[in-house]
């Protein structure tokens, strides 16, 4: 079986965040994890060629890596593209779902890619893609290619996919009508009484739409108005005084900018692990814009810049932090009286 | 209230002159049952036919099921408030053909929109094993109505019918010892012997005013629900004729022999013998016309189930199509909400077979959910000889090769609990 | 994504408002121009 494999910047060994810009590069052959992927397949399998793309160029660029990645499997003959595992890398994840559903749906070939369930990739391509659920352990790295290489060598060979359970890929969210032995009523039963006695069980569907937002009314008179700039982009003052996390945030911060025109590289720092951070540490107006927002104030443009900026991190951030922090946020800026909010996200 | 069930098992059906159950062989007599047919002066000609389990033949569209089942004289009516009086039902001694069933056709499709041949009763082939109906002998009773009667007076025709037809069936037992007899435990909100048990309600919709019923509409104790708020019922009264479905039989997935064999009733009976729970109650409720009523009704129903059954524990199904479900799920987010955990059961709405699509609420404490599926089914199934329908045209229909979705066999897909197609998360 | 209605794109993740290969005349020019954006959001009721 003939591979094709897609790393970013870091797994293709060629650094870590500052390389995240590097473009697109076709290497002979497996790379880094790719060779794993190699010898787990087994039965002669080769990665005939890896696909080496920095993160942001990936993103920022998709199109063109995409036309260049089907180009060249177009003119090489693959069985299966495999792309990653991305972890919780959300700009890797994304890359990976793209060009993995772009290769099924453009050239036919099976595609299969691994990555945490809260990566971004997963919403976006979880319904097309078969995304082996990775969790966020990189130390597992040899079990998740395993997985990838027994649902790849599935795929490729046109066999029929178990469970998500059965073969540790994230359920792509859809049904399959199927004759079990316990009529509806027990199952019913059944499930009413586990519950009851606390113990375990197992909806037979998750409830997965969420309560759409209705759009809250448009400011009605923005010189009168009271703005408040938040991010999620990680921006901390020097010395990170509220210990904001870099991962999966727990916490969040409000950071007084008053009298200020302009946000000062030496005053602030970036507690956030899935970006390089230079530009923003260089001028952190970049990620908080907070001059173009005194002149927009100062212009009467609004009416009020609150004294604060609102800062946590937004990088591998679980439904069940994000909520809980959002809600909380919200309970400060109601309470300083604010009508609308800029939030900056990385 | 104390009901004794008296099952005479069934083994085959034949036709002949005299009714007459000889060990578990039961002679038709069709002139017998051609009188009490055409008892309803709407129906101006009925034949019979009798079908068993892997015989390769089709019957339809099918307008309900109903298992024979007469109470032993002076006991009960049968069917009350519909056939008789409107005594309790759920008292005294009912015979059971168990084995078998009456199975009325109708002359149309009950809705062209859904789909041309309505529900079909397949008793051979890859359906079998889906529907609990292909192991049982029917009589097929084919009516013939007046021709220009309004839809309504037809079914309602049909109903009354095919409730006679199965009532005298087994009128035939009632002199015979039954193998067994069946008595239930008592239940109820103040039986005693049964502390620590956890308290569990059956909460099941009977209607839905997605339609409005006819005037004359025989739903409970032959009332047509019109106005009625939910109501506390014996679960023996959901097993002894109380209830009925509703005449539009496109609602779907309902059928009389699931009330008098209610799949939940009978599981959480087991359970209740079995000293696992304690069985108080149930309430029979109506999905709302609009989002008022609808508040009005799931208020009411919750209140029964906290104040008057005391539950701690409820399982609650559903009437009928999409609507239903925000009912449903409302009832039971207002037993959470009063610390009385739920579990319910959905019908198969997702068009797509997405995930998105197939729940029709979304509320987190109503987490534990039985979901019947069935729209991603369907069936090639083969020409046959043997169809039996009520109109040349149907038997055309009918006789295929033709495809059929797994909801249009009848008891695949089911309200009531019976159906074990689920779909699962992929 | 979830949740969001009004959303203006921004110039890159490593600099959602600014642009780290142009001049800082330029830079602060484009800052206020995605700025603006984001205040004309604020004031529609179309969601982005």
């Amino acid at each position: 079986m003939r591979i094709a494999h897609y790393l970013n910047q870091f797994f293709g060994g060629i650094g870590a965040e500052e390389h995240a810009g590097k473009d697109l590069e076709i290497r002979d052959g497996a790379v880094g994890p790719g060779k794993l992927l190699e010898s787990l397949m087994g039965d002669n399998a080769q990665v005939a060629f890896t696909f080496v793309c920095g993160d942001n160029y990936a993103v920022e660029h998709q199109d063109e890596l995409t036309a260049a990645v089907l180009k060249k499997l177009r003119d090489s003959k693959v069985d299966l593209f495999v792309a990653g595992p991305c972890f919780d890398a959300g700009r890797y994840g994304v890359a990976a779902g793209a060009l993995c559903r772009a290769v099924q749906t453009e050239l036919g070939i099976s595609a299969v890619t691994a990555m945490n369930e809260e990566n971004p990739g997963v919403d976006l391509y979880r319904d097309t893609v078969y995304i082996v659920d990775s969790g966020i352990n990189v130390t597992k790295l040899r079990d998740i290619v395993a997985k990838m290489a027994a649902l790849g060598k599935k795929l490729a060979a046109g066999e029929a996919i178990g469970s998500p359970g059965e073969e540790g890929y994230l359920r792509r969210g859809w049904l399959r009508d199927q004759l079990v032995d316990k009529s509806a009523a027990r199952r019913l039963v059944d499930m009413l009484l586990a519950k009851i006695k606390r113990e375990p069980f197992e909806s037979e569907m998750p409830a997965t739409a969420f309560a759409p937002v209705p759009i809250p009314a448009a400011v009605k008179d923005l010189s009168k108005a009271k703005v408040v700039l938040v991010t999620d982009g990680g921006l901390v003052p020097k010395g990170n005084p509220d210990r904001i996390e870099g991962t999966a945030a727990t916490r969040w911060g409000a950071y007084d900018i008053k009298g200020r025109n302009d946000l000062r590289a030496e005053d602030y720092e970036v507690s956030h692990g899935g970006y390089d951070t230079r530009f923003v540490q260089e001028d952190p107006d970049r990620l908080v814009p907070l001059d173009a927002m005194r002149e927009m104030e100062k212009n009467g443009v609004i009416g009020k810049l609150h004294d604060e900026f609102l800062s946590t991190c937004g990088r591998s951030n679980p439904l069940s932090n994000t909520r809980r922090l959002g809600r909380e946020m919200v309970e400060k800026i109601k309470k300083e009286g604010i009508d609308a909010v800029i939030l900056t996200s990385t | 209230m104390q009901l004794t069930l008296a099952p005479h098992p069934i083994t085959d059906l034949q036709f002949g002159p005299n009714a007459r159950l000889d060990g578990t062989v039961l002679t038709v007599d069709v002139a017998a049952l051609r009188q009490v047919v055409l008892q309803e002066a709407s129906i101006v000609d009925v034949e019979f036919d009798i079908v068993r389990p892997g015989e390769p033949c089709r019957a339809g569209p099918i307008f309900d099921v109903i298992e024979p089942r007469a109470k032993e004289p002076g006991t009960g009516e049968d069917f009350p408030g519909i056939l008789g009086a409107p005594l309790t039902a759920g008292t005294g001694t009912t015979h059971v053909l168990s084995g078998a069933a009456v199975s009325v056709l109708a002359e149309i499709s009950p809705d062209l929109t859904r789909s041309a041949t309505g529900r079909v009763l397949e008793m051979s082939g890859a359906p079998v094993t889906a529907s609990d109906y292909a192991a049982l002998r029917h009589l097929i009773v084919i009516p013939h109505t007046k021709p220009g009667l309004p839809r309504p007076a037809v079914e309602k025709a049909y109903r009354i019918a095919g409730l006679r037809v199965a009532v005298e069936l087994a009128r035939s037992s009632l002199n015979h010892t039954p193998a067994t007899c069946e008595s239930f435990d008592p239940v109820g909100p103040a039986e005693s012997g049964r502390d620590g048990l956890p308290r569990v309600v059956y909460v099941g919709q009977i209607f839905s005013r997605q339609r409005k019923p006819e005037v004359d509409e025989p739903i409970l104790y032959g009332a047509n629900t019109e106005g009625m708020l939910p109501i506390m019922l014996h679960p023996d009264e959901w097993l002894d004729g109380a209830i009925v479905p509703s005449l539009h039989s496109w609602f779907g997935g309902t059928e009389t022999y699931f009330y008098q064999n209610h799949p939940i009733i009978l599981d959480l009976y087991r359970r209740h013998h079995a000293r696992e729970i304690n069985f108080v109650g149930t309430v029979a409720t109506i999905a709302g016309s609009d989002n008022f009523d609808r508040d009005r009704h799931c208020r009411a129903a919750a209140n029964l189930v906290k104040w008057n059954l005391r539950a701690d524990g409820a399982v609650l199904s559903k009437y009928g199509g999409g609507l239903p479900h925000a009912d449903l799920a409302e009832t039971a987010r207002l037993l959470e909400g009063m610390g009385i955990r739920t579990a319910v059961m959905v019908s198969d709405v997702s068009r797509d077979r997405r995930i998105e699509s197939a729940l029709l609420f979304n509320v987190p404490e109503v987490d534990a959910i039985v979901y019947n599926g069935g729209n991603g089914v369907r069936w090639e199934l083969p020409k046959l000889e043997r169809i039996i329908a009520a109109t040349p045209e149907f038997t055309k229909l009918l006789t295929g090769p033709l495809t059929v979705d797994a909801a249009n066999i009848v008891g695949v897909t089911n309200q009531q609990g019976a159906s074990r197609m689920r779909s699962l998360v992929y | 994504m979830v949740g969001s209605n009004r959303v203006v794109l921004g110039t890159g993740i490593v600099h959602v408002t600014g642009d780290a290969k142009l001049p800082p005349s330029e830079e602060k020019e484009l800052r206020r121009k995605l700025v603006q954006k984001a205040l004309d959001a604020l004031q529609s009721n179309e969601k982005l």
